[in-house]
């Protein structure tokens, strides 16, 4: 496939829902911001609470505007676990500062630039674990992730080596195993582009 | 004496943090598109503002500052990516130019490296 026509696939599908969330949302949130603004100025004069109520209700017509942003996934109910949650940030970091270095050796003698752009399927078990994934693989330097449609992830790479780590898919595993017990296989359909027009 | 240390530790994460994020400025000029420097400018710089946070949450130790800037470093680790990913998605979108490496352009590599091959 041509990464032109891919590109234009993806680019014309928009299917974000614009409804607004339900108000018991809306004051909960603010509710939620209004208790972290009072723990942060740790001021409790009229001054202050004031522009803490009008700051929140701001961030409350915001959001109000922006529309849901369906986090909800209604197939499957999320369930958290701490412990590999914390292992997994914990390696996170890890990968987040192996990368740095890749990325400043690529700064420091540019020839190791080869960028690529990746597509892969990775199915994962909630919406949550999407944007999980999402966030992993822009935070860790060297990917990108440039869109998400469905479960297709297209990811612009700057060099050999993060291309390599993402297409092994550990990440992709280890973000699944957050978030179900038996993932289904965490990369599918890996494809490299590394020109314009490849077959 | 372990105030020494501890101050010793937050000098070294605060140097630390800002000689990663002057890299990631130098790669805004060195790398050539947009989409490469932007794993340079934001991605890098991500990686050296946490660790100036925490190098600074050191400094303070135990106190309500240094719960704050915890509570910044994961507010910046949540945040950036997305601001990132919304940027480049952006550029891809308006139709800005992938830049390739000049070389690799005869060599049609396109191995479907991935471990399944059905859909």
């Amino acid at each position: 496939m041509n990464v032109t026509l891919l590109m234009h696939e993806i680019s014309t599908t928009d299917n974000r829902s614009h409804a607004s969330p339900p108000w018991s949302r809306t004051l909960f949130q603010g509710g939620i911001l209004l208790l972290v603004w009072l723990l942060f100025s740790g001021k409790f004069d009229a001054f202050h609470i004031g522009t803490g109520v009008a700051a929140v209700l701001f961030v409350m017509w915001l959001d109000r505007r922006l529309g849901s942003a369906c986090l909800d996934d209604a197939r499957v109910p999320l369930k958290l676990r701490p412990l590999r949650l914390a292992a997994y940030l914990g390696w996170l970091m890890w990968q987040m500062i192996l990368s740095s270095i890749e990325v400043a050796r690529v700064i420091f003698s540019p020839e190791r630039a080869n960028p690529a752009l990746i597509t892969f399927r990775s199915p994962q078990p909630h919406v949550v674990a999407k944007v999980v994934l999402g966030n992993s693989i822009t935070l860790t330097p060297g990917t990108l992730t440039l869109d998400i449609e469905g479960d297709r992830y297209l990811v612009h790479s700057l060099s050999e080596a993060s291309t390599n780590s993402l297409v092994e898919g550990t990440m992709q595993r280890k973000v699944a195993r957050l978030f179900s017990e038996d993932p289904a296989e965490p990369v599918r359909e890996a494809t490299i582009f590394r020109s314009r027009f490849t077959l | 004496m372990m105030e020494s240390i501890q101050n010793g530790v937050a000098v070294i994460l605060v140097v630390t943090g800002l000689i990663t994020m002057l890299i990631g400025s130098i790669g805004i000029i060195r790398l050539p598109d947009f989409y490469t420097r932007t794993h340079a400018a934001s991605k890098v710089d991500t990686v050296g503002i946490i660790i100036l946070l925490f190098g600074l949450a050191v400094f303070e130790g135990w106190t309500l500052n240094a719960g704050k800037l915890v509570l910044a470093i994961v507010f910046v680790a949540l945040t950036n990516p997305v601001a990132i990913h919304i940027l480049a998605r952006a550029a891809l979108r308006f139709g800005l130019r992938i830049w390739w490496k000049p070389d690799s352009s005869h060599l049609q590599e396109d191995a479907a490296k991935g471990k399944g091959e059905s859909a």
